[in-house]
């Protein structure tokens, strides 16, 4: 999976995957950390939370804590303290364009879920120790799940930036800049979209963001 | 959870399968019986009090000795010097796919069940046969009669 390569994680990192169930990113980030670090993989639904764990215990994941909380309310508890932050968030899932079924959505259900990834990008940014970084992931193609929402972070955390990243081989796109008659923060266009035609995946999108250090 | 009787438990696995102490892990006690295994890098890392869960299920304190879970005797087993199965790719089936299967008779308590490098769990074994403990979740299917 792509997400977690744009974490860039190291053996030392303390890391919080903020929408973690199933566990396919969490149990790859373990891989790359090789089982050193520290990982907390917080979901908010129970029932997703034991195909978490079991998926960690197929996979031997050792350095994993599972927590169980409402995402959005996190930084109540922990602000400042992560070295890398994954916000894998919920959404339309309107780029899995290659399944067997078609996605299906509405436009108030985009705009419903748009809402939610906004308060996550935030609380997982205010979780994120200065000079962290913070990669935000959906499999949705709608610029309202996507830029609009790292537009939204951006307009409330000065010191957020956006990083541009590549993956070896992996073809990609630009963000889009400008959308429903809005443009949006420059620093947007820095963000990843990875679309069916190009690589033969799912659609994507990626959003590399640093947090940067207190002056 | 708590690291209460770390030693003793890193003692009885010594005793039962003759590993050391394995470097960067640490068990602890969930429960009365059940033992986790948790990287130490973890411990020094995280702040978080009361988790659901912390590293993965290592094994089970039994009367009679220590139960490897699967991947507990997949971390002890590449050091394990003492109470390992060597089955073959039938018994090894059988075994997967839930069943007790033969062993030497000589042979008693938990061993870790090995087959072409790979460790298949821990099971009992008592006059001549070795009780299966892999979980009916995690067995190999039965095939379909055509």
């Amino acid at each position: 999976m792509i997400p977690p390569l744009f974490l860039e994680l190291g053996q030392d990192d303390y890391v919080l995957d903020v929408c973690a169930a199933p566990g396919s990113k969490t149990t790859q980030m373990a891989q790359i950390m090789e089982n050193k670090g520290g990982i907390v993989a917080n979901d908010i639904s129970l029932k997703r939370i034991t195909s978490l764990g079991h998926n960690l215990q197929l996979c031997g994941v050792l350095n994993t804590v599972v927590t169980m909380f409402d995402g959005r309310r996190m930084p109540l508890l922990v602000k400042d303290r992560f070295d890398k932050v994954l916000v894998d968030a919920p959404c339309s899932s309107s780029g899995h364009l290659l399944g067997k079924k078609p996605p299906r959505f509405t436009e108030r259900r985009v705009r419903h879920l748009s809402m939610l990834q906004r308060s996550l990008i935030l609380a997982g940014f205010k979780m994120l120790k200065p000079d962290g970084i913070l990669v935000y992931s959906t499999c949705s193609i709608h610029p309202e799940e996507n830029e609009v929402v790292v537009d939204f972070l951006l307009s409330k955390e000065r010191d957020a930036v956006v990083e541009p990243f590549n993956v070896k081989g992996l073809k990609t796109r630009p963000g889009i800049v400008e959308w429903d008659g809005r443009r949006l923060h420059d620093s947007v266009e820095w963000c990843t979209r990875i679309y069916p035609h190009d690589n033969r995946t799912d659609g994507f999108f990626i959003a590399r963001i640093r947090k940067e250090g207190s002056k | 959870m708590s690291f209460e009787n770390e030693e003793e438990i890193w003692r009885k696995l010594e005793e039962q399968f003759g590993v050391r102490r394995i470097e960067g892990v640490r068990l602890l006690l969930s429960g009365r019986k059940r033992i986790r295994a948790v990287s130490e890098t973890l411990l020094e890392k995280t702040h978080i009090e009361n988790p659901l869960a912390m590293g993965i299920y290592f094994a089970t304190i039994m009367p009679d000795g220590i139960r490897l879970s699967i991947e507990g005797s997949q971390m002890v087993g590449a050091e394990a010097k003492k109470n390992i199965v060597e089955v073959d790719d039938s018994l090894a089936d059988k075994w997967l796919k839930g069943e007790t299967i033969p062993v030497n008779p000589s042979l008693k308590g938990y061993v870790i069940v090995k087959n072409r490098g790979d460790f298949l769990g821990c099971g009992k074994a008592a006059g001549g046969t070795l009780r299966n403990f892999v979980p009916k979740s995690r067995r190999l299917k039965q095939q379909p009669h055509p």
